[in-house]
């Protein structure tokens, strides 16, 4: 039978949601399950309404599913609020007070957690009831109590394998339709959300200073960095606002070394300044934006994919940069490191977009990954320079690519201005300096777009296509399964390395198709616009979704059947 | 080394007015590191926007033109990535306290080996004369033609409250005591701080009836005074100069190289 198992865990911020999540995900991940977790929380550290979302498959899963087959309700609110989303069969598991209702299971969570010694352990005996129903054998979760209490000290361990025993021992006489036989094999790659990969992803392009300032979607990004900072020499600031983050990083990287930050939409405008003098004296610098719902504060703890247009375009005036939308956390990694890497070659400022659900959500990433064996600088030396006292920071060549001299390293002084400048780095307000100056930075045009990589295809020949970028990769690519299986001609085109534009490319991709359908998070369609833009060619109808949370591929299904109807 | 060969002669005649008193902080700032014979080559210069931070198109030394206000988060990047550096960054009174603020009372707070002057001219010169946190209350400016209602700063009590380890007060009438306090501020191993009191004649002078720019510098030896001097017991309204905080605090890299070694564990 195959195994396609949603189990929503909901409750109050702070009773412990996540500690539930992780211990199954961990036991399935172990089990050599597939997962996909989201995280749905407010902006709140206690209170509220929150809950983790995961999906359970024996096959690759990418997306998070609408229906529910085991809602754990850790408060009575919980299973007000998302009972409707059970299928039919479905359970919800909690402790009920009175008669329940036909779809309750009630389990005395909280007494059972005192019974094990401690009324903080409920969320074990929650996982263990789960994992009970689910039919995983109690000897993996046992395995992975260990794995995370064992030497944490005190009766930790012991309480915790007491409580995860009563949980599971308490439904085993319930019935849950969707009780499976585990036997899976060996783990599938590992669990990663997109923070984890990102900080993995500058750590494999040799990121050394790291500063920010704290705002969500993207903290995770620093967290993930700093405690990885006891394996490699890394320089993580925590700045006073976005404006003196960026402008660190391209001090650092003015000093040589690589340098990145990250911030969400609200911070990336504080950084548009900066974008444009990194743009102006030609600086390497990453900087990530994880999006979330705006404009201004917006909905802080939710995502988007609201900042296209925006990343493209900021900050006053033109020049170059890089524009990647990774679609999982394996290409996040990837993506990441790309970025280092093209914006050292280019002497540009490269942007990895991302938003909460990419940074949030738990991914299996089967793909391995690895770091590149050398790290190519674009740097020269004195003994590379004709003539070291002579050296000119902003050389006019072909490429429009200057040799870069890095300061206090040789005899080649660096004069670097964002004021618009001669050769040499000098102030100038001469029309040919600015003419040249203008061309020379624009002359790499040509070389970045061939960097860019084709959108990834899938069932390309279709009839009928669905485009989009970023994080709902996933969701699209299960929307293209479901049409065909419905006998729809469909497929799918992904554009994650998304500037400067491949217009050629997306032509191409677009060019046998009857019609093609962006899906975005946004509300205008910003992607659509933008091929129309490049190509000429106009989409026959968008399937958007803004309200903050992620893309459920029975959504995008919907949606493009509304036009077919 | 000669102080003309840490000069970019080529790019004179400057472009400060006459009588303009940035000049004389150039000069002394070059006496002092002439003194202190320190290479071009250990020295980065970061400056952002407006009249001050022009001395870094002057200097023969590597440098940063930045935007304006944010030389000190530049500033802070390069250090934190070349700790081994002597990191500058002149800057103008507005550019430092007004739309740099925030970085200036952030970086005197973390204590990082930076030399920050503050070239107070108590205006905006660059656009043309428009009121600066340090213009003080009752003046005039282009933008406060009535008279300016906003209280200034004191830079050195700022100072000195954020925490900043060396902090530093002088004028361009006092241009041993400048060339002598930049060389202690270099030296200084934390966030040093000098206030120097320099004349723009042709906005904040001419606005203010303040006299030539002769009469403006000879002002600022009737006006200031010694720290703790008697004069200064006597009249509180005399500025005091002088170095005011001189402290040996822990500097924010070696700080952060204790961090690696502690989170590395000596890998």
């Amino acid at each position: 039978m195959a195994v396609d198992i949603t189990v929503k865990i909901g409750g109050e911020a702070g009773q412990g949601i996540q500690t539930v999540g992780d211990l199954l995900t961990l036991v399935c991940h172990k089990a050599g399950l597939y997962v996909m977790a989201i995280n749905d929380f407010e902006s709140r550290i206690r209170g509220g309404k929150s809950f983790f979302q995961i999906r359970i498959s024996d096959k690759p899963v990418y997306a998070p599913h609408h229906r529910v087959n085991l809602l754990v309700a850790l408060n009575q609110r919980t299973y007000d609020s998302y009972k409707d989303e059970l299928v039919p069969g479905g359970i919800s598991m909690m402790d009920v007070k009175g008669e329940p209702e036909e779809n309750q299971l009630p389990v005395p969570i909280n007494d059972l957690a005192v019974k094990a010694g401690k009324k903080i352990t409920a969320n074990t005996v929650a996982a263990g009831a789960c994992l009970g129903l689910l039919g995983a054998p109690f000897e993996l979760f046992e395995s992975i109590l260990k794995d995370r209490f064992e030497g944490k000290g005190g009766d930790a361990l012991e309480m915790n394998l007491s409580a995860a025993r009563l949980g599971y021992d308490s439904v085993k006489d319930a019935k849950f339709p969707w009780s499976f036989t585990w036997q899976f094999g060996d783990p599938k790659g590992s669990v990663l959300n997109g923070s984890k990969a990102i900080a993995l992803g500058a750590l494999a392009g040799d990121c050394r200073v790291a500063a920010f300032y704290p705002m969500s979607p993207a903290t995770g990004i620093m967290v993930n960095l700093s405690s990885l900072s006891d394996d490699f020499p890394l320089f993580v600031e925590q700045a006073e606002d976005e404006i003196a983050a960026i402008n660190m990083v391209i001090g650092a990287s003015f000093a040589g070394v690589r340098a990145m930050t990250s911030t969400s939409g609200g911070g990336f405008c504080l950084m548009t300044e900066g974008l444009g003098l990194a743009g102006m004296t030609e600086t390497p610098i990453v900087v990530v934006n994880a999006q979330r719902p705006g404009p201004a504060t917006g909905l802080p703890t939710r995502t988007a994919q609201g900042d296209l247009m925006f990343v493209i375009n900021a900050s006053q005036d033109e020049f170059l940069r890089f524009v990647f939308a990774p679609g999982t956390p394996s290409e996040a990694f990837e993506m990441t490191e790309r970025a280092f890497h093209l914006a050292d070659k280019y002497q540009v400022p490269a942007i990895v977009l991302t938003d909460q659900t990419l940074n949030d959500s738990l991914y299996i990433t089967e793909r391995p990954l690895s770091a590149p064996r050398e790290i190519e600088r674009y740097v020269v030396g004195d003994d590379q320079i004709d003539s070291p006292s002579e050296y000119r920071r902003y050389a006019i060549t072909s490429s429009g690519i200057s040799p870069r001299a890095l300061p206090c390293s040789g005899k080649a002084l660096v004069l670097v201005s964002g004021n618009e400048h001669s050769e040499d780095g000098h102030i100038s307000e001469a029309i040919t300096d600015r003419m040249n100056m203008v061309d020379k930075r624009n002359a790499k045009t040509p070389a970045m777009l061939e960097e860019m990589r084709p959108p990834e295809r899938y069932h390309a020949e279709s009839e009928l296509l669905l485009v989009g970028w970023g994080s709902s990769k996933g969701p699209i690519r299960e929307s293209v399964d479901r049409l065909r299986e419905d006998g729809i001609s469909a497929g799918c085109v992904h554009i994650a390395d998304i500037w400067p534009f491949r217009a050629d490319l997306v032509q191409k991709a677009l060019s046998s198709c009857k019609s093609f359908f962006v899906v975005e998070q946004n509300s205008t369609a910003q992607l659509g616009r933008l091929i129309r833009e490049q190509t000429g060619l106009v989409a026959e109808g968008s399937v958007l979704k803004y309200d903050g949370r992620p893309f459920f591929p029975d959504e995008i299904v919907r949606g493009i059947k509304a036009y077919l109807d | 080394m000669a102080v003309r060969d840490y000069l970019r002669e080529r790019f004179f005649p400057h472009m400060w007015c006459p009588g303009c008193g940035h000049g004389t902080v150039l000069n002394n700032l070059l006496r002092a590191i002439e003194n202190l014979k320190i290479e071009k080559n250990d020295i980065v210069m970061v400056s952002g926007i407006g009249c001050s931070a022009r001395i870094s198109g002057y200097v023969d030394f590597h440098t940063l033109h930045t935007i304006h206000g944010r030389a000190l988060a530049f500033a802070t990047g390069v250090k934190m990535s070349r700790p081994d550096l002597n990191l500058i960054v002149p800057m103008g009174d507005g550019d430092a306290l007004a739309i740099g603020g925030n970085h200036f009372i952030h970086a005197a707070r973390r204590n990082i080996d930076i030399t920050a002057i503050i070239m107070n001219n108590r205006i905006y010169g660059m656009t043309g004369g428009q009121f600066s946190p340090l213009t003080g209350y009752g003046k005039l400016a282009t933008t406060a033609p009535y008279s300016n209602i906003d209280h200034d700063f004191d830079a050195v009590s700022l100072a000195t409250a954020a925490g900043a380890s060396f902090v530093a007060r002088t004028t361009t009438y006092h241009v041993k005591q400048m060339a002598d306090i930049f060389q202690k501020a270099i030296l200084h191993k934390g966030f040093s701080v000098v206030e120097v009191l320099t004349q723009c004649p042709t906005y904040f002078g001419r606005k203010n009836r303040a006299g030539s720019a002769a009469e403006m510098v000879e002002n600022y030896k009737k006006s200031t005074t010694p720290i703790g001097s008697k004069a200064s017991q006597e009249n509180s309204d005399l500025i005091e100069r002088g170095i005011f905080i001189e402290k040996d605090l822990p500097e924010y890299c070696g700080e952060y190289d204790k961090i690696i070694q502690k989170a590395m564990k000596g890998k």
